[in-house]
């Protein structure tokens, strides 16, 4: 009796993680794509030869991406808690792990859009500039609507990693599926709560990328190739 | 309609500087259908793309209706780029737009009225004879219907001039014949001054009144098609008619696609 009571309060406690894990990787991903998004559109369009050639903006943006993405997320968490704990209040727990989160993602979504935009064709950019387009009507009629699909694709694998870094996150108490599955699966050897937290990780993970594959497919209008 | 001086342009390329056209200077007349030809290499793509400022000019100038590009300010050469429409060998349409949306998307970036944008949609719809494809997309069109979806954009802020650079060198003789009639119609009865540019004589013989030679960046001759094409003068010239003589296999367009067109209700 003891022991059902224990499981169905644990059950509670998963229950509520992955509430944090869902909440965590929502928040950062909203807020990475909110900065990553016009990131990775300077950073193309700032490009020589493209719609608002800046060499250096585009050199020093390339860079700061870079030195960001090369940044080990263990490490970022680490590097970020004296900002976070002024930025957000606190340093640790889910509140405290959506700022690291969004950080990491930001560049990740900035090259993302960098890619998704490079394969678009020139010659539709060029036939936008011959009828008088501006570079802010380029962007936002053809640029981010013709790469729609690609971008939708690029958003999932960013929230399917923020789900992986959200459980990193949740050993230095985070909170979310990854501190389950430590404070209580790995310190207190229960193999059936790790078990049970991996599960339910691989699921979100198979959920968020078949429901971005399906609405990619239909941005994409039938067309075969997506990009 | 054009006036171009004195114009040049140089590349800088990572091999050093690239001289693409040199000192060239003609005129278009208002109504005309003219016709650039050259060898693949020659210019003919830079030349046009001066014409409507895609390509800044090294040297000379650009009139267009009266207006010296040089001096426009990005507004003001958006605006003139409204009024000079621009066709493309491989179409560049918008992928995930139907027929209708591409159309209208000139109309949307020259902030018409909804009202406005879907009667003129309409009509371009009807003068390239696509009503039935409006709801279509890019990918379910064949090069000619495309090409046609194309010319439409590119007539859709009404425009005094259009600009075709290669716009039927994608496409197999029959197409080519079809977009054609298209081009001398819109030229005819709507009374839009054309350039057109193409490596291909035939295309540029069946449709120009005149035409100007282009060979490695300069003009060699220019003059009415008739006289280029049984008289030509320079030595590029007659190089680059021998080298298309029917006898060395190019494709004759006049005759054979005919029918087919009659029977399509083009002509
Ligand atoms: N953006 C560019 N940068 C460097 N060189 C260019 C560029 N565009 C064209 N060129 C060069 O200019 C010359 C003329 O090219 P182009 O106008 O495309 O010729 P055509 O259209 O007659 O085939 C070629 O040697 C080409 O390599
Ligand atoms: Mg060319």
């Amino acid at each position: 009796m003891s022991k059902l009571l224990a499981d169905s309060a644990l059950q509670n406690l998963i229950l509520t993680a992955t509430g944090q894990t869902l909440y965590m990787v929502a928040l950062s991903l909203g807020i990475a794509i909110a900065v990553g998004v016009p990131t990775g559109v300077l950073l193309v369009i700032s490009t020589p030869g493209h719609i608002l050639p800046r060499p250096r903006l585009h050199a020093i943006l390339g860079s700061i991406i870079n030195t960001g993405r090369s940044i080990p997320f263990v490490i970022l968490l680490f590097l970020l808690m004296p900002l976070t704990k002024v930025l957000v209040g606190v340093s640790i727990g889910t509140k405290g792990a959506i700022f690291p989160l969004a950080v990491a993602a930001i560049p990740f979504v900035a090259r993302i859009v960098e890619t998704s935009l490079q394969e678009l064709d020139p010659g539709v950019i060029e036939a936008a500039q011959s009828m008088g387009a501006s570079p802010l009507q380029i962007i936002t009629k053809v640029l981010l609507p013709e790469a729609w699909p690609a971008l939708i694709l690029g958003f999932t694998l960013t929230a399917i990693n923020l789900v992986g870094y959200s459980a990193m996150a949740g050993a230095i108490g985070g909170g979310g599926l990854g501190d389950i599955a430590i404070r209580y699966g790995y310190q207190r050897f229960r193999n059936d709560v790790l078990l049970e937290t991996v599960v339910i990780l691989i699921i979100l993970v198979q959920i968020t990328q078949s429901l971005g594959n399906k609405l990619a497919l239909r941005a994409s209008r039938g067309q075969r190739r997506i990009n | 309609m054009i006036e171009v001086k004195n114009l040049g342009k140089d590349f800088i390329t990572p091999q050093g500087k690239l001289t693409a056209l040199r000192n060239i200077s003609f005129t278009v007349t208002k109504g005309e259908v003219f016709g650039i030809m050259g060898p693949s290499g020659a210019g003919k793509s830079t030349l046009v793309r001066c014409l409507n400022f895609l390509e800044r000019p090294t040297s000379g100038t650009v009139r267009v209706a009266g207006q010296d590009l040089a001096t426009l300010n990005p507004r003001e050469l958006a605006r003139a780029r409204q009024q000079i429409g621009m066709i493309f060998q491989h179409f560049n349409l918008l992928k995930l737009k139907t027929v209708a949306q591409n159309i209208a998307f000139p109309l949307e970036i020259a902030q018409w009225p909804r009202e406005d944008i879907k009667k003129r949609v309409a009509e371009l719809l009807d003068i390239v004879g696509l009503t039935d494809k409006a709801r279509a997309y890019p990918h379910q069109l064949s090069g000619g219907q495309k090409q046609r979806v194309g010319i439409a954009r590119a007539l859709a802020c009404r425009p005094r001039l259009l600009l075709s650079d290669e716009a039927t060198s994608a496409l197999d003789t029959e197409t080519t014949q079809s977009i054609l009639e298209l081009l001398q119609h819109i030229n005819r009865d709507l009374g839009v001054t054309i350039v057109i540019i193409s490596h291909e004589l035939a295309v540029i013989q069946q449709i120009s009144h005149r035409v100007a030679v282009l060979s490695e960046g300069k003009l060699v001759e220019i003059g009415p098609a008739a006289d280029i094409f049984t008289r030509p003068h320079a030595t590029a010239t007659k190089r680059l008619i021998t080298m298309n003589s029917p006898a060395q296999g190019t494709r004759p367009l006049r005759g054979g696609a005919q029918p087919a067109l009659a029977k399509r209700g083009v002509i």
